[in-house]
This record gives C-alpha cells, sequence and structure tokens, in this order.
C-alpha cells in the first residue's frame, strides 16, 4: 500500500471514505448460516417423517435355520414367530426391547420372540451379559434378567464392575447369588452364547438387532409399536 | 469472485442434509436403502456411533463448519476457506475409513453413508485445488 508522503494531502479524505464504506457486518452472514442450517433441517425431517416404505420389507429366505435352540416366550401357538438376534449392551437393541414389550402385549395370541444372542466385539460387557441371562435361565429367571438387562443397561454398560452388578440383579430377582457366579463362569454356558454367535455368522448378521419373521430376515426396522404392529398384521394376513 | 465457495456451499448443505437424515432415522426406524444394500446393517453395526454419540452428527457438525465457513467467505469478505484445509482432510481420511469398514468388515453398504463420503471428498478437492491465499503462502 503507499504511503502519503505529501504532508499537505489530507489524511481525513481516507478516513471519510473508510466512513462511508459499508461496514463489514457478521449479523447477514449469521442470518444466511442459521436460515441455511434451519432449512437443511427441515429438509432432513420432512424427509425422515414421510414414513417410507421399503420395497422389500422382508429378504429372500436364508438357507440357514434361524430358529430353534434361542429362549422363547410369548403366543403357545403363535401366527409368527419373531426371531431377534440382539446384544445387551447394544443401545439400539434397548430401543426395540421397549417397541417388543410393547408389540407383544398387542399380540399376545399371535406372536412369540425367540432370543438369540449375538454380542458385537465392541461391547466390553456384551458377553458377561449374555452370560448373566442364561446364568438367570439355569434358575428359571431368564426373561426376567432379559428384561432386567435391557432396561437398566445404561447402568452397567462399559463399566469395570458389570459382574457384580449383574449379581446384585440376580438377588433382586430373588435367585442364589453364589449359583448364579459359579454359572456366570460355566464353560457349558459359555458356549451357548459361542453356538448363537456362530449361528448369527452363519447367518451373516453385522448388525443388531437382527430380525427373522418365518425364515425371512427383516430389511426394515419399523420406527414405532404401531409400525411394528401393522407390519406383523400385514404379514399375518398374507 | 471464484465459484469456489458457492460450490462449497451446496455441497456442505447437502452434506448437513445427508447427515441429519441419518441421525433422525437412525433414532426412528431406519432409513430404507434404494441402490445399495445393508443400511441397517451399517447404521446398527458397532461402528456407528462414538462414545455413544451416532457417527452421523459428527458428520453434520463438520459440514455445518465447511458452510459456515462459505457462508462467511460468500458474504462476509473474510478468507474463512483457508481454515478448511486440514478439517477437510481429516474428514477424507474419516470417510476412507469407514467405507473401508463397510466394504471389508461389515460387507454391507449404505448409500446414505457413500453418499457422505462423496460429498467430504469433493469438499477436500475443492478446498484443496485452491491457490492458496498470500498470507498464509510459504508459512507452511
Amino acid at each position: 500500500m503507499a504511503k502519503n508522503n505529501n504532508p499537505s494531502r489530507p489524511t481525513s479524505g481516507k478516513t471519510q471514505s473508510q466512513k462511508t464504506r459499508p461496514q463489514r457486518t457478521t449479523a447477514r452472514p449469521l442470518v444466511i448460516l442459521a436460515v441455511g442450517v434451519a432449512a437443511a433441517l427441515a429438509i432432513a425431517m420432512y424427509l425422515s417423517s414421510r414414513g417410507e416404505e421399503p420395497t422389500t420389507t422382508l429378504g429372500a429366505p436364508v438357507l440357514a435355520d434361524v430358529s430353534g435352540a434361542g429362549h422363547v416366550q410369548g403366543a403357545e401357538n403363535p401366527a409368527i414367530t419373531l426371531v431377534e438376534y440382539g446384544d445387551y449392551e447394544c443401545p439400539h437393541c434397548a430401543e426395540y426391547h421397549l417397541i417388543l414389550s410393547d408389540v407383544m402385549r398387542r399380540l399376545p395370541n399371535e406372536l412369540a420372540l425367540e432370543f438369540h444372542h449375538y454380542p458385537l466385539p465392541v461391547g466390553p460387557n456384551s458377553i458377561t451379559a449374555s452370560l448373566a441371562a442364561e446364568a438367570a435361565g439355569e434358575q428359571g429367571r431368564y426373561w426376567e434378567m432379559h428384561d432386567a438387562l435391557f432396561e437398566t443397561q445404561r447402568q452397567w454398560s462399559g463399566r469395570t464392575d458389570a459382574r457384580e452388578i449383574f449379581t446384585s440383579m440376580a438377588g433382586q430377582l430373588g435367585l442364589d447369588t453364589a449359583r448364579f457366579r459359579q454359572d456366570l463362569e460355566s464353560d457349558e454356558i459359555g458356549s451357548r452364547i459361542i453356538a448363537d454367535k456362530l449361528r448369527g455368522n452363519a447367518l451373516q448378521i453385522t448388525g443388531t438387532p437382527t430380525f427373522f419373521i418365518n425364515g425371512q430376515r427383516l430389511n426394515y426396522l419399523p420406527a414405532s409399536a404401531d409400525e411394528f404392529e401393522e407390519l406383523l398384521r400385514s404379514i399375518m394376513g398374507q | 469472485m471464484s465459484p469456489r465457495p458457492v460450490v462449497l456451499l451446496a455441497l456442505s448443505f447437502l452434506g448437513m442434509v445427508d447427515t441429519l437424515y441419518l441421525a433422525f432415522t437412525r433414532g426412528a426406524g431406519l432409513p430404507v436403502c434404494h441402490v445399495t444394500e445393508g443400511c441397517g446393517d451399517v447404521l446398527t453395526s458397532a461402528y456407528s456411533e462414538v462414545g455413544g454419540i451416532p457417527l452421523p452428527w459428527f458428520g453434520f457438525v463438520f459440514y455445518a463448519v465447511v458452510f459456515a465457513a462459505a457462508v462467511f467467505e460468500v458474504t462476509g469478505g473474510i478468507a474463512a476457506l483457508r481454515y478448511l484445509r486440514w478439517p477437510t482432510l481429516a474428514a477424507v481420511a474419516v470417510s476412507l475409513i469407514l467405507t473401508g469398514i463397510q466394504g471389508f468388515v461389515l460387507e454391507a453398504w449404505c448409500e446414505y453413508c457413500l453418499t457422505s463420503g462423496a460429498l467430504s471428498t469433493l469438499i477436500f478437492l475443492t478446498v484443496w485445488t485452491a491457490r492458496r491465499p498470500p498470507d498464509i503462502a510459504g508459512t507452511v
């Protein structure tokens, strides 16, 4: 920038021009930024709330047998058996536990749930939680522990003292805690978890929860109990 | 004026929509794949969140930062794009890792995640092919 070496040349002219030039303001970009983010939010909310139906709800029948050897609850002679491969430490599974519990209450005579363990490697307590459910099952309280594990997931997920927490939960369920501790170390119980995991691997499960209905993989997870019920009723009506 | 900031505005806006859509649908059902298979597998996988925070939210923050920089560049006369060089490089690196996880670990593809990867790559190229501003040229 050239210097003003002429002492007679007033510098006030430059100052004047600066005064008359529009001031740089951050207000305009901030408004545009807010409008842009709001527009993106609105479009995303619109798209995600359209309730788009999948083109294929159920995948092709899988070759491996998806059912059997899992814990089953629900209707004695179900029209539909929903097979779930889940991980007790997976947050998405905990969300679907609530949804499924609601759906089970709505379809008490039509629906049965068969749960299989699919502990993911990322959960430090996933396997221990599965062992806890099986250990409770040894004393006839599998589903009570299953429910308790999902409902209290935030309290034990990622903690180093999860085994103690599970034992405390077993005590609250009225189980023999000494036997429960022993069963947590049982090779036989551990082998059940491994068998489930291998079965899941054979089914090419990569995420949890994964559901199968009548041997077909559910490609689309309904967003609510209402949607899940609607889906199951539509399958029953076929 | 260079069209670069406008291009970045458009790309980052699409990125915000994409990541917000993923974040919203992940919390309420799952998005339906139209082109690929495996959106559900990818978005419920063990790699879909960090510290309990779903990855799409991290993506949204990145695109919002790019959008903000582009807005300031276009309207505020502030050379903000130069600050995006290393964040965009990091974003491309993360996108490559996540794409690798989809292909080699999960063996499932999520088209919305791939879209985000493509957008972050285009943003990276747009930023890195720009002539560096004279005030920082030679300082690195």
